[in-house]
């Protein structure tokens, strides 16, 4: 079963986001920010993290770029508002494996988390 | 807040009001970085209003050869004659001054309240500092070169005011999103 | 950057957000485009019809090619039926001593994504990077709120562009309204 970090400020969105992957047998483990996200993946060692990138203390692309220094393997997918072109780009050549934009359909987000998860 | 059948006239932003009416308030909504500054004459009874935005205006740029633009400090643009009297804190006191002076009020007799000068939205600031602190500067300044005397002040902190100057009874009330309500009165 | 390109920027975000808002909550909602200036304005139209009521606000700011702040105003309860529409069984799946704190938490997800889209359609169509601010949740006065942000605008950048969009939402009477403020480009 496949472990999970969730990254994003908003409770709310970690809550459902959580239940979302939970309810599709998902193991999840959440941050609240890109500092404590680097922190646990580095506890949890997740297979895949979806991470936000607006968020306060280090925000989701820094902490991509620190996530990839500690494991050049690691799976990042990108779950945010912020659908500017150049987010996108820089994102990817951070090393983000994909890039979703919110607000998402629930079966969107899933396949996606599959595809990483198989891969 | 009761208006007791009174007119309520409200002093928008950069706006001034004055009055001698026997049963107008002047109120000013919702300051946030702005001031409320309360002028009134005591043997009159009549007194006025004015909401400052900004606390002087802008600083006298100039472009140089680079095409930058810079900043001469200590010298500012003066008050343009199409902006509102009450718009700056420099110059608000003294046009409110001179407008209660054309209604019959002696400059020497007038007294101050003011309220606002608040960070409503926290960590927001300029290179310059808080405007809200800046425009209560400005105006602590203008009324003291004016020499005019503050008799009540609510200011600073983080919530939003809204101020009401009773003008037959020169009492002025000031409500506030999370601070206490307060009044003071020109005279006992 | 000119007032006409800004404006037709703005639109364009404004469609933009719309439609998140509509994939949101499910429901058609309407965009009212309002005034767009650029100068320094003596008026400030949006202020008009709150006085001292107090609204849930989203406020964030911006940074990169220009700065600017992104103001989202709720009465709270326009605030209430937006996330009603968006999570429909709110009331009854959370216990009462959470609610406030989850009701804002979905309020400034809402503001999030609205805001970003806005500022997003603006960047991408005068391709710039506009970064923007975690959302700050602010319940206030509104035009407290507004002064504030329009004064260290003033104050920073001399002249500013300022838009002022009426959303509501069909089928309820919530009604917001989003502020954008932007300096000229540096």
């Amino acid at each position: 079963m496949a472990k999970i970090l969730v990254v994003d400020d908003a409770m709310f969105m970690r809550n459902k986001t959580s239940r979302l992957l939970a309810e599709n047998g998902y193991e999840v483990v959440e941050a609240s920010n890109g500092e404590e996200a680097v922190k646990r993946y580095l506890q949890e060692n997740p297979d895949l993290v979806l991470m936000d990138i607006t968020m306060p203390v280090l925000d989701g692309i820094e902490s991509l770029k620190q996530m990839k220094e500690h494991d050049p393997h690691a799976k990042v997918v990108m779950v945010t508002a912020l659908g500017q072109k150049s987010m996108v780009l820089e994102a990817i050549k951070a090393g983000a494996r994909d890039f979703i934009v919110k607000p998402f359909q629930s079966d969107k987000l899933l396949e996606a988390v599959r595809k990483q998860c198989e891969a | 807040m009761e208006t007791d059948g009174l007119r309520v006239t409200p002093v928008k932003i950069a706006e001034i009001k004055v009055s001698n009416s026997q049963d107008e308030i002047l109120v000013a909504y919702s300051l946030g970085s702005c001031i409320g500054v309360c002028l009134w004459d005591p043997v009159c009874c009549a007194g006025g209003m004015a909401h400052v935005f900004l606390p002087r205006p802008r600083q006298c740029t100039y472009v140089a050869a680079s095409g930058n633009s810079e900043v001469i400090p200590g010298f500012f643009h003066p008050q343009e004659p199409n902006e509102q009297p009450g718009k700056y804190g420099t110059t608000a006191v003294s046009n409110l001054a001179h407008s209660l002076v054309r209604i019959g009020c002696k400059r020497e007799r007038l007294m101050a309240a003011i309220a606002g000068g608040a960070n409503v939205i926290p960590g927001l600031s300029s290179p310059f500092g808080e405007v809200g602190v800046m425009n209560l500067k400005a105006v602590e300044q203008a009324l003291a070169d004016e020499r005019i005397e503050v008799v009540g002040r609510d200011t600073g902190g983080n919530y939003g005011r809204s101020m009401y100057l009773y003008v037959s009874k020169g009492v002025v009330r000031v409500t506030s999103t999370t601070g206490p309500e307060k009044e003071f009165r020109f005279k006992e | 950057m000119d007032t006409l390109f800004f404006r037709e920027c703005t639109k364009l975000g404004v469609e933009k957000a719309r439609s998140t808002l509509v994939a949101l909550t499910g429901m058609p909602c309407r965009a009212d485009f309002g005034n767009v200036k650029c100068t320094e304005v003596d008026h400030v139209p949006m202020l008009s019809g709150y006085l001292d009521d107090i609204v849930l606000s989203s406020w964030v700011s911006f940074t990169g090619e220009m700065d600017g702040q992104i103001i989202i105003l709720f009465r709270p309860d326009s605030a209430h039926d937006v996330v009603s529409s968006m999570v429909p069984h709110f009331i009854e799946e959370t216990d009462s001593e959470n609610q406030q704190e989850l009701e804002e938490s979905i309020v400034s997800e809402i503001a999030n994504m609205i805001g970003c889209s806005l500022l997003s359609a603006i960047a991408d169509t005068a391709q710039m990077t506009l970064k923007p601010s975690p959302p700050m949740l602010i319940r206030e006065m509104a035009g407290a709120i507004l002064e504030t942000a329009l004064a260290t605008s003033y104050l920073y950048s001399g002249e500013v562009f300022a838009s002022d969009v009426k959303f509501s939402l069909a089928g309820s009477e919530a009604v917001f309204e989003i502020v954008l403020l932007s300096s000229r480009e540096k």
